[in-house]
């Protein structure tokens, strides 16, 4: 998952060294005032910690083995901001001395696997573990916090790859980077994951929070856990909802019969056989005529309330 | 008496390597983690080049990294195959020059190369990149656009892999962090250095376990029970790991440490330092236009 350099235009390397530049402030800040001095050999051996571990291999059935990236391991133990500033600074050896990533896309892999990873492994995990977590609860809530950390990060690195031949192009069009459009960049770095990397991680982690917390070894575990963050992103998201009425054409993947029919010169038999066998609770998010930007917001409320009803279902009969 | 010599294999420079990264294939899981580690350490002694008496190594490293800085920008810009070329021979010369070769450079870059020519081989066909056909290979066809689109990212990717290398073998590991110290904040570098001999550490501590496993292991034994030594060891290094904290935190405090990052005073700059940033810089510009 480390993009090398050249892969990216300079243009996207630059945006996401500005998106991470505050990342790694904020966080620093908050690791100083977390820790004191404690903080800066906590965070190299965080960091050296997740360098070797991503260099072990892990059995699985087969006779074959495959090795973690580690992001979702930091992201629970340590907490996000330790995560984020350990696993960066685990990136930036392997790209400085050892050519593993690149120095211009160190930003963007950063923003992959320092960003994502460790806090939405975070996240995650705690929402799993709401209450009071039994082991299974706790194996289960680590495999399911890394396999969709790291789809999540796959995903990003397929969209960041995706775009460049969009972006960065030369006058008769030849992709001047990264020479694959999302539609093949993408499902060639999320379906990997999807089955096999996905896997590997989520057992893994899995394996190893379970002794971390049967050795009491967590360092975030001591400390207060805040989901302000989390809930300020959600609330962020259903704010910047209305964006998507601005956007003209028919959104990627969502085509009727009819585009399809025109994007590929025919419909696959399925499409023509099942489409519209199931209209939703909400159809088309209960746009009717003069739908407006707040029925789009009462859909995505309505939608994000159901789902964290579900989740406090969950964790109250997984309690029982 | 007899005249004593030494056996013509003791002469040789290590012919064999070593045995975990060199030559053999590794099978099971560890002994593929052993190659791992055994790799990482090979590429962090990689002092004997940035010794060597070469027009690079003589540069001060603050100067010499930004300097490699630029040219990796400026590979990174330019649309032209002329450009990237002409960086290319630069690379080369810098190599011999450096009296790091040629081939030791590419040995070192090989992987990326490698990889990014293999992941690069779909691109030439019209199915991804359409265009005017040049040959017809079982039914697929080879596009002008795709093989040009193909070879170009290949070289810009060899290129700049080319040149992070050569800056890395260039420098020695104690100059490499103190010209990075005065380019970027105090204390991410201080980290940096720190996981780096940290790392150095941890990979003793993992080979010992994996050694101690691999010498213990008469017959295969099941995946179940791989996977839990697997995660008793991480669980081990990660314990090991905080209590390393805790001692070295207390060691700094006692030391009197006081959270700030200071590095001595950069030395003055001279006529190679000014050179060589004048030429990366030039390429730099130049690749705005090209």
């Amino acid at each position: 998952m480390h993009i090398p350099d050249g892969y990216l235009s300079p243009g996207t390397c630059a945006v996401f060294y500005g998106v991470m530049a505050p990342v790694w402030y904020l966080a620093s800040k908050k690791m100083e005032k977390a820790f004191a001095l404690k903080g800066l050999p906590l965070m190299a051996l965080g960091a050296a910690f997740t360098f070797v571990i991503q260099m072990f291999n892990f059995p699985i059935p087969g006779g074959s083995s495959g090795h973690m990236v580690g992001g979702a391991v930091l992201g629970i133990v340590l907490g996000p901001w330790a995560g984020i500033i350990a696993m960066s600074l685990t990136l930036a050896l392997q790209a400085l001395l050892f050519g593993d990533g690149g120095l211009l896309s160190f930003g963007a892999n950063c923003f992959n696997m320092a960003l994502l990873m460790p806090v939405a492994a975070y996240f995650i995990f705690r929402v799993f573990t709401a209450g009071e977590p039994g082991r299974v609860r706790g194996f289960l809530g680590a495999a399911a916090a890394a396999y969709v950390a790291v789809n999540l990060a796959a995903l990003a690195a397929g969209i960041e790859l995706g775009i460049q031949p969009l972006i960065a192009h030369t006058m008769d069009g030849r992709a001047l980077y990264a020479p694959y459009p999302l539609h093949i960049a993408l499902p060639a770095m999320v379906l990997p994951h999807l089955v096999f990397f996905g896997v590997v991680e989520a057992l893994a982690t899995a394996l190893v929070v379970s002794y971390v917390l049967k050795m009491g070894l967590s360092v975030e575990a001591g400390q207060k856990t805040s989901y302000r963050p989390l809930l300020v992103f959600i609330a962020a998201l259903i704010v910047l909802v209305p964006l998507g009425l601005i956007a003209t054409g028919t959104p990627w993947g969502e085509w009727g019969k009819e585009e399809l029919g025109q994007l590929l010169g025919f419909v696959p038999s399925g499409i023509e056989r099942f489409e519209g066998a199931w209209k939703g609770i909400l159809p088309d998010y209960g746009q009717s005529e003069g739908a407006t930007a707040l029925l789009y917001v009462v859909s995505a409320l309505i939608g994000s309330a159901l789902v964290v009803a579900a989740v406090y279902v969950w964790s109250r009969l997984w309690k029982k | 008496m007899e005249k004593m010599t030494l056996p013509d294999w003791m002469k040789g420079p290590a012919p064999n390597g070593c045995p975990s990264v060199d030559g053999q294939k590794a099978r099971g899981f560890i002994e593929k983690s052993l190659k791992n580690f055994a790799s990482v350490l090979k590429k962090a002694f990689t002092a004997d080049y940035a010794a060597r008496d070469g027009a690079m190594q003589r540069l001060e490293p603050r100067a010499k990294l930004a300097g490699f800085f630029f040219l990796l920008l400026a590979a990174a810009l330019s649309e032209s195959w002329v450009f990237i070329f002409s960086l290319f021979v630069l690379t080369f010369g810098l190599s011999i020059i450096t009296k790091v070769g040629a081939a030791t450079l590419l040995k070192r870059a090989l992987p990326a190369v490698v990889f990014t020519a293999v992941l690069t081989i779909p691109a030439i066909f019209s199915f991804v990149t359409p265009g005017s056909p040049l040959v017809d290979i079982g039914g697929l066809t080879i596009t002008d656009e795709g093989l040009k689109t193909a070879l170009f990212f290949v070289l810009r990717v060899s290129m700049m892999a080319a040149l992070a290398s050569l800056a890395v073998l260039t420098t020695r590991q104690a100059d490499f962090f103190r010209g990075l110290g005065r380019l970027l904040p105090g204390f991410f570098v201080t980290a940096l250095f720190f996981t780096f001999k940290f790392v150095l550490i941890l990979v003793k501590t993992a080979i010992d376990a994996a050694l101690a496993r691999k010498s213990r292991t008469i017959d295969g034994q099941g995946v179940k029970e791989a996977q839990r030594w697997f995660a008793s060891r991480v669980a081990f290094i990660l314990k090991k790991s905080l209590n390393m904290a805790e001692e070295v935190s207390m060691a700094m405090v006692s030391r009197g440490f006081e959270g700030k990052v200071r590095f001595n005073p950069a030395g003055p700059l001279g006529r190679g330092e000014y050179l060589w940033l004048g030429a990366a810089s030039f390429f730099l510009f130049l690749s705005f236009g090209y």
